[in-house]
């Protein structure tokens, strides 16, 4: 699945969260779940990953901005396993 | 929240009671998480209170890092009276459950009373519900944590269950989240068996802010670079948690036949079992909370009898017990076995301690099928193994006898078969302690009884580390020299202070010092840097560490007043004092004689200011650990020295 300057790939991901931690910290200076604008959920005993990067607000949720003001975005920096990467 | 806003919440299922308050006032002296448990189960539980009683608590407990970008911030620390010893009971799995309770608002639940019925508890943020569980009890873990999820409708719900081995009081019954990961030993999940609390589920929607984010960031950072550049961490994010098993003459990890030795003497049959074997069947990755390692690989077994088969966070120990020490060389058998314990909530551990047993009475004639229900316990039969989990999950037949672990089960058996019981305090042992001696006291000296992640180091995977790394590191220049006793008193007590540290920041073990080599691994230093910048508190790692010697001082004392243990109780089984290896290599003869032990011991209580005959710490170490309420108690009670 593709996102403007992103591309995921979820069967890389390991659920650690921690593109969804670092991303909520950008926004919000806490770690809040709700507010980052990456999104990445498990499904059943397949483990199966869904990773969505939300480039619109909804509610509480803030929209990507790519990490305005960091060298890269945070959830590229901190995923271990180049499940997001730039496009 | 802010870190130190959390609260516990206490819940009396005999009284439907349920209120909070905050954790700050218990974590100021205990840091949280284990620590804090370990202070309520001191202070609020009588010496007469039996394990199984309504009166006895159980606590689940977090850390103050827990929820945030820490790396590997997920542990929760399950803490009550043990099922298998008189003394502490503790044990901590990962996951995303103690992440989720952060999330909620509370950093510990205390649970005491019984329900009349089967229940559950339903965190749901400042919503608490204890919810009828009649319908779920009876079911696996795997088939509680769907029900629950559909119940209340929500997948991302996170769960703490037991299994029907829980329910039927099984003294090696552990607790499950997330499916698959265990909270195994001191069997906790009998004592949630015993109260009808069948399974916690959590959802918090808050969020946690720390004390300084910018910096908070920073370190996390570093130490996520750190552990992303260690090899060690590197296998076991590829292979797994066994990625380093070397099964072998050098390393006489595995309890060949309930260690009647130290490896399996057929290469052949090693080879079988190599992590490659499991390597094959590897799906993905997952991790835990935070955690960049994700050691935890998911296998799916292709073709033959467990075809489909889908297990999770395959571990050492699972290779080890089931292969060596039931001597089952099928990889896809072993995988089938962990997953069966994990349905039924067994824990792997002690569940193979009480069959081995019961393997090596059978090879020895002192029992045989009419005491088995018929079975061949001989060697390698692993349909006799499934059948035996079963049988002691339900308690059927000669699995009740099983059911309450190798030293009970050898005391109804008698007629010498008490020899055979490879147990430290009850607890039934999985490690095998000839050679490793920093390895082996740590094992031997665990407050909860039997057990390695309480201060034992792993010096044979250690071996060869300079003496200037070790010095630096682990202050003392020998860790990499396992067969040696000089410095491994002192490099189990820093260890202890360690682990007690990491269980109760909600830190795992696996991302430290503890497991993997420096320099790139968490130390003690990174540990103090995480806490400052979450508190505000300035607190250096030394003052930090002697809040892990505080934690592990207070076991002690839990011990001292609740199972009287003294200086006799802290040998080893006699199968490692007086039968040395007899097996080809470089470890063959390796034991641990009764005077050279005894030296160490004293070694060991010295560094401690423990007194050397009774093996309890002396007025003056508590007083200076900010204890001196501990020392009144145990004085009021007539245990002083």
């Amino acid at each position: 699945m593709d996102n403007e300057g992103f591309v995921v790939h979820p069967e890389r991901c390991t659920g650690c969260m921690l593109c969804v931690l670092a991303c909520s910290l950008h926004h919000g200076n806490r770690f809040d779940r709700r507010i980052s604008s990456v999104e990445v959920s498990a499904f059943g005993k397949e483990r199966e990953m869904s990773i969505l990067i939300h480039e619109a607000r909804e509610g509480e949720r803030q929209a990507c901005d790519y990490c305005e003001g960091e060298k890269q975005p945070l959830c590229i920096k901190y995923c271990p396993t180049a499940a997001i990467v730039r496009r | 929240m802010k870190t130190t806003d959390g609260r516990i919440l206490r819940v009396d299922l005999s009284t439907g009671e349920i209120r909070t308050e905050p954790s700050w006032p218990y974590a100021k002296r205990f840091l949280g998480g284990r620590g804090v448990s370990q202070q309520i189960l001191f202070n609020e539980l009588s010496p007469n209170v039996s394990t199984l009683s309504p009166d006895n608590i159980i606590t689940f407990g977090t850390g103050p890092l827990a929820g945030t970008i820490a790396p590997a911030a997920c542990r929760l620390s399950i803490d009550s009276k043990n099922l298998l010893t008189p003394g502490i009971g503790s044990s901590s799995c990962g996951g995303n459950f103690a992440p989720e309770l952060r999330f909620a608002g509370y950093d510990n639940i205390v649970v005491r009373g019984k329900a009349e019925a089967p229940v559950y508890l339903f965190i749901d943020d400042a919503h608490i519900e204890i919810r009828n569980a009649s319908h779920i009890w009876g079911h696996t873990t795997w088939e509680t944590d769907s029900l629950i999820k559909q119940e209340i409708g929500d997948n991302d719900i996170k769960i703490l269950c037991i299994g029907p081995a829980g329910e039927n009081l099984v003294r090696g019954a552990c607790v499950i989240t997330d499916l698959e990961k265990a909270a195994g030993r001191c069997g906790l999940g009998a004592v949630m068996g015993s109260k009808k609390l069948k399974a916690i589920a959590v959802r918090g929607t808050g969020s946690i802010e720390v004390a300084n984010p910018e910096a908070f960031l920073q370190i996390a950072g570093e130490i996520l670079e750190k552990l992303r550049a260690n090899e060690f961490f590197k296998r076991r994010g590829e292979v797994g948690i066994y990625g380093q098993v070397q099964w072998g003459e050098s390393f006489l990890e595995s309890p060949w036949r309930n260690f009647q030795g130290g490896y399996a003497p057929d290469p052949e049959q090693t080879a079988r079992i190599h992590p490659d074997a499991f390597y094959k069947m590897k799906e993905k990755a997952i991790s835990c909370f935070s955690c960049p390692i994700h050691c935890r690989q998911l296998h799916k077994v292709k073709g033959g009898p467990y075809d489909g088969l889908l297990s999770e966070g395959l571990e050492n120990n699972d290779i080890s017990l089931f292969g060596a020490k039931l001597n089952i060389f099928d990889p896809a058998a072993i995988l089938e076995l962990r997953s069966l314990c994990n349905q039924y909530g067994l824990d792997t551990d002690n569940a193979t301690g009480a069959i081995a047993w019961a393997f090596e009475c059978y090879q020895r004639g002192i029992i045989d099928e009419k005491t088995t229900d018929g079975l061949k316990l001989e060697w390698g039969n692993h349909e006799a193994v499934i059948e035996l989990i079963t049988k002691i999950t339900y308690r059927e037949g000669f699995g009740n006898i099983l059911a309450e672990g190798s030293k009970k089960a050898s005391e109804t058996i008698g007629r010498g078969s008490e020899m055979y019981s490879i147990n430290v305090k009850g607890q039934d042992l999985m490690e095998t302690i000839w050679s490793d001696k920093g390895w082996a006291l740590g094992v031997v000296l665990s407050a909860r009884g039997g057990a390695h992640t309480r201060g034992a180091v792993f010096g044979l995977r250690f071996a060869g580390m300079s003496s200037k790394l070790s010095q630096k590191y682990y202050g003392v220049p020998t860790i990499g020299v396992a067969t040696g006793y000089e410095g491994k008193a002192k490099l189990v007590t820093f260890l202890e202070k360690l682990e007690a540290l990491a269980d109760s920041l909600g830190i795992c073990g696996f991302a430290t010092l503890i497991w993997a080599p420096p320099p790139n691994a968490t130390t003690p230093q990174d540990l103090a840097k995480l806490y400052s910048a979450a508190t505000g508190l300035e607190i250096g790692d030394e003052e930090l560490m002697t809040a892990g010697e505080r934690i592990h001082n207070l076991e002690k004392a839990f011990n001292m007043l609740h199972a009287g243990w003294t200086r006799k109780d802290d040998y080893p089984p006699r199968r490692f004092v007086k039968e040395p290896v007899e097996m080809p290599g470089p470890l063959n003869g390796e034991c641990l004689p009764e005077d050279r032990w005894g030296k160490m011991l004293d070694e060991y209580y010295d560094l401690h200011g423990w007194d050397k005959k009774t093996s309890w710490p002396t007025r003056e170490t508590f007083e200076k650990l900010d204890l001196g309420d501990v020392a009144d108690a145990l004085q009021k009670a007539g245990r002083t020295t």
